[in-house]
């Protein structure tokens, strides 16, 4: 899928000003070079219905959250001032509109795999653009994410993250019980 | 216990981990060893370990040092970890 077309679909969303559609199609070049094998549908989907709106501390600690099930993309302007790398921040923002079909972000389909999603998330961000944080949030659940990956499978961990199918992970840890 | 139960407690320890911010990463080894052992896969755990520091920053970069001596010497005494790690647990 052309560039041009993701591009398209942000230009049909009022509500995502130049500077964010700029930064977004930058990030997802990065992406597709890396992963041309993933479909980019989802996230022109998402990108053309997405929701930005700005919240404070009380409501969320993060600096960027994104609710997949709202398609809402929630920014704490506080905690962002705060973030040396808002490169890696939105890189993890565009994995999770790119891996989000009706709702449903990786291979987390019912909260079981949720850390291991957050970390695989971040792990992948991390190798596409590196993260100049002092603290990553997620440190963790990168090293969770790696390991079950070290288990199972790197290529069987990436194809149920991107085709939102978690049963391929079960059928991996089943084949020869 | 069977891969599945060990898979079982190895995502319940670390998003409980990951939900109240825990850092429970100890208790997530001991689950990945237990998980590990049941896949017959604790030696990618071990290369895990030694590599973890090009890991952490990379899902797929893996470095091959399967080959090197020095590879073999810290399989040898992660086993040995992982031994006690797993003492009077029942797998």
């Amino acid at each position: 899928m052309d560039l041009l077309v993701v591009k398209e679909a942000m230009s049909k969303n009022k509500g995502l000003d130049q500077d964010f559609q700029e930064n977004v199609l930058e990030l997802v070049e990065i992406f597709h070079k890396t992963f041309p094998e993933v479909d980019l549908k989802n996230l022109c989907q998402n990108l053309k219905t997405l929701k930005i709106e700005k919240t404070n501390r009380f409501i969320q600690r993060l600096p960027l959250d994104y609710n997949a099930k709202l398609n809402k993309l929630t920014i704490n302007p506080k905690e962002l001032e705060k973030v040396k790398d808002t490169k890696n921040l939105l890189m993890n923002i565009v994995i999770r509109l790119i891996a989000t079909n009706n709702g449903m972000t990786g291979f987390d389909a019912d909260g079981s795999f949720l850390a291991l999603n957050i970390g695989y998330i971040a792990g992948i961000a991390n190798m596409l653009v590196g993260n100049s944080e002092d603290h990553d949030y997620y440190t963790d659940e990168i090293i969770a994410a790696n390991l079950f990956g070290k288990i199972v499978g790197d290529e069987v961990l990436k194809e149920a993250f991107f085709q939102n199918n978690p049963s391929l992970i079960i059928d991996r840890v089943n084949e020869g019980e | 216990m069977n891969r599945l139960d060990s898979m079982k407690r190895v995502m319940d320890i670390t998003n409980r981990s990951y939900i109240s911010g825990t850092h429970e990463l100890d208790d997530i080894y001991k689950e990945m060893f237990a998980f590990a052992n049941e896949m017959g896969k604790v030696k990618e755990i071990v290369g895990y370990f030694f590599g973890s520091e090009y890991m952490k920053d990379s899902t797929f970069d893996y470095p091959n040092l399967q080959t090197t001596d020095y590879y073999n010497k810290q399989v040898e005494e992660v086993l040995q970890y992982q031994d006690t790690l797993t003492q009077g647990r029942t797998i």
